[in-house]
């Protein structure tokens, strides 16, 4: 019953250990940088976000590069023109160019999206690592603070912020990222609970390595991805609450195009002109689209193909 | 290491027949002990609003006076005449416990632009707001639910790629605009439910709850069908399908007892969420109630009012996920009550 | 090895009998797993025949393909491409080919004709629902019968299962109960539907030995009560030739070599099957010569540990130590020897300063270490290094196999940067790892080549003391046997004293000096090595010895 052709497996190999890799090389075979993941497997879907998040950034950065008009003077013979190849996304009740007027606002409302997802990303990440290496009394008042702090939804959070310190588009992203503080602490937390308590952490002060070198070492490169990946969603949570609140009317005074005012602006046009409302939407859920599965290439436990 | 540690030691107690569950005295104590938590929650929501926005450089009546950013029409006497009437010419530290202690008795103030009583103005907005919430959350776990289950169920790889890319197009739909956009198809090209206008009837609700429901379906489909493939993927389904069982009931008796917990307390966090939502989705549709209020309040800095609708949020989360824990340990027999939910929020 | 001597089963010797007596015929199955590059072969062409009332053991490493076998008998290879033939025998003259059935047969077959018993019993129930339910859903599925009835057809099999007071243990959730209890759940549950034949998937192998040895024994009674026929799948050599009357031996997808026990056992055609035999420890048989242990460090002067009455205690109903004296010499190797929970680990971490005990002192070469505290008890640390269970957790993920190995001299401000590398270089080859994995992560390397990364960094400082926490029993056998190897070739040449831990037995009778077997957290017994095995004192040893799987053939027929 014995079949000899098979190959023996302990044939001769280069490796001097070559029977042990023969057995499983490991579980984590997914790249260990995001980045590496990035570029080692741009799926379309990720490299259309991607395509999404370079050609965004570009608006913002030099929005006249983008646009053939102006995004605030309209022209009076050109009113409420349909989406064509002389205006792209039509023009609004003024004659102004739809299209410019988007462009333009990328760069006040993703100037905004940064701020607050920075500040929410650098307070809060702050919070979680004092609260996760401290540990003990430290801990259990900073979380229960967090605590409070998620009972009051995102959104009514912000604009509490709001009353208190008014309208504007920079006032906008501190509110909106205030509201992410709470988030950003917890994650950081957990992470920073998970690695120091790894085995690694502990093989590494077993072998005579100071905190210090731990925390640096092995406990932020570790704890980093995925509150990197939140702050990727993030990304997107603050787009959409930047722009719902500019929508509100707390954002920047009209006629600065933020792209949440652009929306309210078309409301009482809905009926004839669609495209006011409809094209600067789509922008905001393209956006958020593409951070989502930006933040998706940074997060190891959604790296595993599906 | 200690691995099998804690299955060696554990403790073999014995279980009641057929349903877990403890007396109704330790029920009545948990209820007891949690409520008092919850007080202690919004005492703490409270002095962080009062932290917020009373003792913020900018005082109350200036503010009120310059709301919107324009200029005060009343002289230095004025303004100092407001301040002694309304108190804030008093030490924080008096302020706040005067403040405190008037809300205890259940007064949260008056608004600072209506004159009406702070509480008053939200038992008259609640009911259409409550009705809202509460037609979209009902929404949000069919939809969401649906979505999931099916995702997860179906062996057309197409039909689940579909449905697997449809919650985070949900989540990334800002509200006001999908609100709009449905008035515009439903209402404007169809002639259906024409909703603008501020009608409460259950024609004039569906849209407004459709979309104030959209990101919570979104959220509730994207957890349980993870839920559902966590659990698909645990031997133990497998063991089950091993003794015979069909694949809808590996899905529905085994895959989803475990799988759906998860959506239960995120069903707990949401439904503050839903309130918040109500601002964008009553602003959007003309609708009376807590978010019409709550726009208004932030636009005129109306303290007082903010304050109260960030208090009935926080009231509002720390019931819902009371009635979470109190309903988990019915899914999960698990949890006992009284013990503490693993990774649980709220305190 | 040592040839054992047994009456054969009665039909191990006859000639391989005819196909159409088997209850069970796989022909050229092959199994295609789709994966980001490409298809992998995971099953390659697998003859196996199992007749009534047969055991047959299929045996191989992690990833030989074995497990997927078992899966593909049931129908449930999921989205894997399946060829080939897995045919059925009903008791009628029925044929069903498993591969071909409708869904619907299947759910006859599986549970009805082919009773699973699977691996892992602490996931393989369902958390949230009680295991009398569970056993009940499985006698409804394959029994007509109402709830009550089920209720109490599950009562019964729990009961055969050898689980006291099974009405009780009905109502208990999974986690309410140890993992042999589980497993034996798991056993009732397969055996629910009246199935011919039972397919147990690695049914011991997250159990303790004593543990394991007893189930293993109430399945082979359960097995000829009813007549059943058994696919036993493992990668325990030893397990195999206690219980099989056959073996198949599989390695990457393929079967290398299937016979009779003995015959495989003892007459290896195949040079892997040879390499797995050489390399499983359980079956030489303990009392005879063992591979002589000359001790070349071997010193009269003072031990370089002594523990003295030590004792942690967590605040459990006992303590997890209660009161352990030991004395490590220098250059040799102590054992600590105890099933979950006994308290051996404790004991190392104490001994090491990792934890720190409630009473009782620690001398390491005279200085005692339950005093220090902060930088002192730090620059110790540069004379005791640990080596974890499992490498892929004790490395850290983002660091290359230089770097980690490295960092223990960077710690201690040993040489400069460029020093530290081309010593980290110089480890990695005195361990046996190639130049070229130097700048490799963790998951770049095997579990074997892991081992040997973790043995490297705790030898960089040169220390006098390794503790290894089961250093091998995350491993393959074969990759286990190398370690050990290697373990004992670094104390000959470095003079290292190593506390070894572990659960095996068989682990430790290669590398141990001197053992100490814990029980409840107290050493029941300290000997050395040869005294111990082969005059073993304490009734808990006694117990343990019985439990090294391939001990059972040298001593008893196979029940059949």
């Amino acid at each position: 019953m014995t079949i000899p052709s098979t190959p023996s497996p302990s044939a001769p190999s280069d490796a001097p250990d070559a029977p042990d890799t023969a057995d499983t090389p490991g579980t984590a075979v997914a790249p260990d940088t995001p980045l590496a993941a990035v570029r080692a497997r741009p799926g379309a879907g990720l490299s259309a976000a991607l395509g999404v998040f370079v050609l965004l950034a570009g608006w913002a950065l030099w929005p006249s590069l983008f646009s053939a008009h102006d995004p605030l003077t309209g022209d009076t013979a050109q009113v409420l023109v349909p989406p064509g190849t002389e205006h792209w996304f039509g023009t609004d009740h003024l004659g102004r160019d739809l299209h410019s007027r988007v462009v333009h606002g990328a760069s006040l409302t993703l100037r905004a999206t940064f701020l607050a997802v920075g500040l929410g990303a650098l307070a809060g990440g702050a919070l979680g690592l004092v609260s996760g290496f401290a540990g003990g009394r430290t801990d259990g008042f900073l979380m229960r603070c967090v605590d409070v702090v998620q009972a009051v939804p995102g959104l009514l959070l912000s604009m509490a912020v709001i009353t208190v310190l008014g309208f504007g588009t920079v006032n906008v992203a501190v509110a909106v990222g205030v509201s992410f503080v709470a988030a950003f602490a917890r994650v950081t937390r957990a992470e920073v609970l998970r690695v120091s308590t790894a085995t690694y952490v502990e093989a590494a002060r077993a072998g005579g390595v100071r905190w210090g070198g731990v925390l640096v070492r092995h406990v932020l490169p570790n704890s980093a991805g995925p509150v990197l990946s939140l702050a990727a969603v993030q990304f997107g949570q603050a787009v959409l609450a930047v722009s719902a609140l500019s929508f509100l009317g707390f954002g920047a005074a009209p006629p600065a195009p933020e792209w949440g005012s652009l929306v309210a602006e078309g409301r009482d046009y809905m009926v004839t002109a669609w495209w006011l409302t409809t094209l600067p939407g789509l922008v905001v859920v393209a956006t958020v689209l593409s951070t989502h599965r930006i933040s998706r290439a940074f997060d190891p436990e959604t790296r595993r193909p599906v | 290491m200690g691995r099998h540690a804690h299955a060696v030691a554990r403790r073999t107690r014995p279980a009641g027949f057929g349903t877990a569950g403890p007396g109704t005295g330790t029920v009545t104590r948990y209820v007891l002990r949690r409520l008092f938590q919850a007080l202690l929650v919004l005492w703490a929501a409270y002095t962080a609003t009062f932290a917020l926005l009373y003792l913020l450089p900018s005082d109350p009546v200036s503010l009120m006076l310059r709301g919107g950013g324009e200029e005060s029409f009343a002289t230095p006497e004025q303004e100092a005449e407001l301040r002694e009437r309304w108190g804030f010419d008093q030490p924080p530290a008096i302020q706040y416990l005067t403040m405190l202690g008037l809300a205890l008795t259940g007064d949260l103030g008056t608004s600072l632009t209506t004159g009406q009583p702070v509480v008053a103005a939200l038992a008259e907005a609640l009911p259409p707001t409550a009705q809202l919430a509460g037609a979209a959350l009902v929404t949000a776990v069919l939809l969401g639910g649906g979505v999931a289950v099916a995702a997860t169920y179906t062996r057309s790889p197409l039909l689940a790629r579909f449905l697997t890319a449809l919650p985070p197009v949900g989540v990334a739909m800002p509200t006001f605009w999908v609100g709009l956009v449905l008035v515009q198809v439903v209402s404007f090209q169809w002639g259906l439910l024409t909703a603008l206008g501020g009608e409460t009837s259950a024609a004039g609700l569906v849209l407004p709850a459709l979309t104030l429901s959209l990101p919570v379906a979104a959220l509730i489909a994207q957890v349980l069908s993870d839920g559902l493939r966590a659990e698909l993927a645990r031997p133990h389904t497998t063991t089950a399908r091993a003794k015979g069982a069909s694949r809808a009931r590996v899905h529905l008796a085994h895959a989803l007892s475990g799988g759906v917990l998860p959506t239960l307390t995120l069903v707990g966090v949401v439904t503050g969420e839903l309130l918040a939502g109500a601002v964008v989705v009553e602003t959007v549709f003309s609708r009376p109630g807590i978010g019409r209020i709550t726009a208004t309040a932030v636009e005129a800095q109306d303290l007082p009012l903010v304050q109260g609708v960030v208090l009935l949020a926080a009231v509002v989360f720390v019931l819902a996920n009371l009635l979470v824990d109190l309903l988990l340990p019915l899914l999960d027999p698990r949890v006992r009550i009284g013990a503490r939910r693993p990774g649980g929020a709220a305190a | 090895m040592t040839v054992v001597h047994r009456p054969t089963p009665p039909d191990s010797t006859a000639a391989a009998p005819d196909e159409a007596d088997a209850l069970l015929s796989v022909r050229d199955l092959r199994v295609d797993h789709a994966t980001r590059s490409g298809r992998h072969r995971a099953v390659d062409g697998v003859d196996l025949d199992l007749f009534p009332g047969e055991v047959l053991a299929l045996v191989g490493e992690s990833g030989s393909g074995k497990s997927t076998t078992a899966r593909a008998i049931l129908g449930l290879s999921g989205r894997a491409r399946v060829g080939g033939r897995i045919l059925l025998h009903g008791s009628g003259g029925t044929r069903t080919d498993v591969l071909t059935a409708t869904e619907r047969r299947l759910r006859q077959v599986r549970g009805g004709e082919i009773g699973f018993v699977p691996q892992d019993p602490a996931a393989a129930l369902n958390p949230v629902q009680r295991v009398g339910a569970q056993v009940a859903e499985a006698v409804r599925l394959h029994h007509r019968t109402d709830r009550a009835g089920a209720r109490t057809n599950a009562v019964r099999l729990l009961g055969e299962a050898g689980l006291p007071d099974p009405a009780r243990i009905a109502l208990r959730l999974p986690h309410e109960l140890s993992g042999g209890m589980r497993q034996r759940v798991l056993v009732a549950m397969a055996l629910a539907g009246g199935p011919r034949l039972l397919v147990a998937d690695e049914p011991t192998s997250a159990l303790d030995a004593t543990v394991q040895h007893r189930l293993l024994d109430h399945l082979d009674h359960l097995r000829s009560e009813q007549n059943l026929s058994m696919l036993l799948i493992t990668h325990d050599l030893g397990v195999a030739a206690d219980r099989a009357h056959r073996i198949a031996v599989m390695s990457a997808g393929r079967i290398v070599e299937q016979g009779p026990a003995d015959a495989v056992l003892h007459r290896p055609g195949h040079t892997y099957t040879r390499a797995l035999l050489e390399a499983a420890p359980g079956l030489d048989d303990p009392t005879g010569a063992d591979a002589p242990r000359t001790d070349p460090n071997a010193n009269d002067g003072p031990p370089l540990v002594r523990v003295e009455n030590l004792i942690k205690d967590y605040g459990g109903p006992e303590p997890a130590v209660a009161g352990v004296d030991l004395t490590l010499e220098r250059g040799r190797t102590y054992a600590l020897v105890g099933e979950s929970g006994s308290g051996k680990t404790t004991t190392a971490r104490t001994v090491i300063g990792l934890t720190r005990p409630t009473s009782g002192s620690v001398l390491f070469d005279g200085v005692d270490l339950t005093s220090l505290r902060g930088s002192r008890l730090r620059r110790m640390r540069r004379r005791f290094q640990v080596v974890y269970q499992d490498p892929y957790a004790s490395l850290d993920p983002r660091t290359g196999a230089a770097a980690s190995v490295a960092e223990p001299l960077r710690a201690f401000r040993v040489g400069d940067r460029a020093w530290r590398r081309a010593r980290a270089v110089e480890l990695l080859d005195r361990v046996g790892l190639h130049a070229s994995t130097a700048d490799r992560r963790p998951g770049e390397l095997s579990g074997g080549q892991l081992q040997r990364v973790a043995i490297a960094r705790a030898l960089a400082l040169e220390p006098d003391l390794v503790v290894c926490d089961e250093p091998v029993s995350a491993l393959d056998v074969r990759v286990q046997a190398r370690i050990l190897d290697l373990l004992a070739e670094l104390q000959r040449d470095l003079g290292v004293a190593y506390l070894f831990i572990s659960h095996d037995l068989a682990v430790v009778r290669r590398v141990a000096h001197r053992v100490g077997v814990m029980h409840r957290g107290r050493i029941v017994e300290e000997a050395d090595v040869r005294t111990l095995f082969a005059a073993p004192e304490h009734e808990h040893t006694h117990e343990l010895l019985a439990a090294v799987p391939g001990r059972a053939r040298a001593h008893r027929e196979i029940p059949v």
